[in-house]
């Protein structure tokens, strides 16, 4: 297991090389920076055009530029910025913003997949099966952003019912204070809740599809008939038998689906007005600010290997039928 | 084949002696697959939907009487029968704008469909086939596509040639370009089981070049898997297409979406709800349909599932 480990993280390297090449050599043919800087009126003087494609590094080779980029990096710098920004800061600061979303949207729809699963797999062509199931397909047929400010009307109105402010329907919770605990929790909770169901909902649609299906084929396998003629309970043969198994396939469509969940967060940011990455990378595309669009996609893209890497030991865990040495 | 008066007889009096009609022994797959899929019901009332809203985009906009870029005089109406879905507070009659919205985003979701189907069938078949080191650099490259959120790809390419009155092309194409990836996958997948088959190793026997045996023995084996692969592609374009639209990054003003309709109602959203009702009831629609029929298709296209 460890051996794989290691191994896995050695081809991340030159993987992640190549497609920071890729990604480097695609933004900068895809247009000019200064474009705009070029169309304005007046003119901007050539002095300060020139001074700009210094500072942005467009006088020199590609080559060399990415190469600049590149050993900045290791020293944690991500390379200048036309609005002056501390892009490695800025990252830091945004990426602690946005995990939090990522993380509980990702467990909140996994939770509520494998409970679909379970229920669906089980009570198989019941009516909740039929409800579970025409709900999945609703909410992957769900724009996020759709969803989200469905979520936002909804939550001004409980908020008039209750006559306080318990869901907040904008901002990342960044500069409010709370002063007990309780209220704290509170706070947490307002922040934190409208954007995880936003940006859970279209994953759990697609992962409880693929989970029941996988836990239909789990339960009707020889060693599920196994555990049920030695006697076991139906809950013990489902859940530790039948279960365990079907969420090893489930995994690769949750793995599968990380680039998507984080492009999603982008918009469900953008709905929320959180400062977070998506709003890091609105902005910057908005100005054309190619580093800062760089440095996100180099982030965007070590999250997504980290998180199939996750997914594959967390396979092996699951399904002991599978083992990675050689 | 003799004139058909003394067939038809002949197989009358087949019938008549109780023996099936000659015809009715050949083997159509595609009429054994229709039939099939037309006894799905929820994939057939789907299709019904579907075209009822491609008629209603196409075929609506030109017939209605206001225009999605003329202004009329009714202020933040709410929904009536002189403007079923409502205006906003400029006067726009939203019907038009969804008719023109839905043109706008089927149009970008069909083009994606086709052309992200063609590469990725392509590139998929030739990897699968050709194998070696060939497969690992087409399919490593298809990796790498992948490790990037295609909203943010898209969201700058877009941007980066937007406007005119061909930007909704341009979306199209960046949403295309970075999609593919997925047709590649499950074309290679089928293409690595066929290429060992009979009647391949027969093609290749014959003489057929590699590129005869991709397009005329693998390719349309693969058609069934790369229809269902398809409208999965189109039903994920639209969301796409309405989540760059929204963000800003996609089809641009003067000319609409459904994304962008509702990326422009968002700040009314106590005061006119209406505006953002009905783009985001379409595009669920469509989404929701093109899923039905999905489904519809994989079931009729696929021998091993049997209806119950």
């Amino acid at each position: 297991m460890l051996a794989y480990l290691v191994r896995r993280l050695l081809v991340m390297i030159p993987m992640m090389l190549i497609a920071s090449f890729l990604m480097f050599v695609v933004i900068s043919f895809s247009g000019d920076p200064l474009a705009e800087l070029k169309t304005m009126q007046p003119p901007p003087p050539p002095e300060v055009l020139h001074a700009m494609a210094v500072k942005l590094r467009l006088d020199q080779p590609l080559l060399d530029r990415y190469w600049m980029w590149l050993s900045g990096l290791f020293v944690g710098d991500f390379g200048p910025s036309i609005h002056n920004i501390d892009i490695g800061a800025e990252l830091v600061k945004r990426l602690g913003v946005s995990l939090r979303l990522l993380a509980l949207g990702i467990v909140l729809a996994f939770l509520m997949a494998v409970a679909a699963s379970v229920i669906g797999a089980v009570l198989q062509f019941s009516w909740a099966d039929h409800i579970i199931s025409f709900v999945a397909v609703a909410m992957i047929s769900m724009p996020v952003f759709w969803l989200a400010l469905q979520l936002k009307r909804l939550a001004i109105s409980i908020n008039q019912e209750l006559g306080f402010r318990l869901l907040y329907t904008s901002g990342d919770g960044a500069g409010m204070t709370a002063s007990t605990p309780w209220d704290r929790v509170l706070l947490l909770i307002g922040v934190l809740a409208l954007p995880t169901i936003a940006l859970s909902m279209q994953a759990f649609g697609t992962w409880s599809r693929y989970g029941r299906v996988a836990l239909i084929d789990a339960l009707n396998s020889e060693y599920v008939k196994l555990a049920r003629a030695k006697g076991l309970s139906e809950t013990r043969v489902v859940l530790a038998h039948g279960l365990r198994t079907s969420l090893a396939p489930m995994l690769t469509v949750v793995a599968a689906g990380g680039a998507g969940i984080l492009g999603e967060s982008v918009v469900t940011e953008t709905v929320f007005q959180w400062r977070g990455m998506g709003d890091l990378l609105v902005t910057g595309i908005q100005n054309n600010d190619v580093y800062v669009v760089l440095g996100w996609l180099l982030v965007a893209g070590l999250i997504i290997m980290v998180f199939n890497l996750i997914a594959d030991i967390l396979y092996a865990v699951l399904d002991p039928r599978i083992r990675y040495e050689r | 084949m003799p004139s058909s008066t003394p067939a038809s007889a002949m197989s009358d009096r087949a019938v008549e002696i109780g023996q099936a009609p000659a015809q009715e022994q050949v083997y159509r797959p595609w009429r054994a697959i229709a039939r099939k899929f037309f006894s799905y019901k929820a994939s057939v009332v789907s299709l019904v939907i579907l075209i009822l809203i491609v008629l209603f985009a196409f075929a609506g906009g030109p017939l209605w009487k206001y225009s999605y870029a003329v202004s009329t005089s009714d202020l933040s109406a709410p929904p009536s029968w002189e403007h079923p879905f409502g205006t906003d507070h400029l006067g726009y009659d939203l019907m038009a704008g969804v008719m023109r919205g839905t043109q706008r985003s089927l149009s970008i979701a069909g083009t994606v469909a086709v052309l992200a189907t063609l590469i990725g069938s392509i590139w998929g078949a030739v990897a699968g086939y050709v194998g070696g080191w060939a497969d690992s650099l087409l399919m490593r490259i298809v990796d790498l596509i992948m490790i990037f959120p295609l909203l943010a790809v898209a969201a700058f390419l877009a941007r980066q040639s937007q406007g005119g009155e061909h930007g909704w092309l341009l979306v199209a194409l960046v949403l295309a370009t970075l999609s593919w990836t997925v047709l590649a996958r499950v074309v290679r997948s089928v293409v690595l089981s066929l290429r060992t088959r009979e009647f391949v190793i027969a093609a290749k026997i014959a003489g057929a070049g590699p590129v005869r045996i991709i397009f005329r023995h693998l390719l349309p084996n693969t058609v069934g898997p790369i229809i269902v692969a398809a409208t999965v592609l189109v039903a994920s374009a639209i969301l796409s297409e309405t989540a760059l639209s929204y963000l800003g990054f996609g089809v641009q003003p003067p000319d609409t979406s459904l994304g962008l309709l509702i990326n422009q109602a968002q700040g009314a959203i106590s005061t006119r709800p209406w505006l953002f009702y009905f783009p985001g009831l379409f595009i669920i629609l469509i989404a929701l349909c093109v899923a039905f029929i999905g489904d519809g298709l994989r079931a009729a296209l696929d021998p091993k599932q049997q209806r119950k």
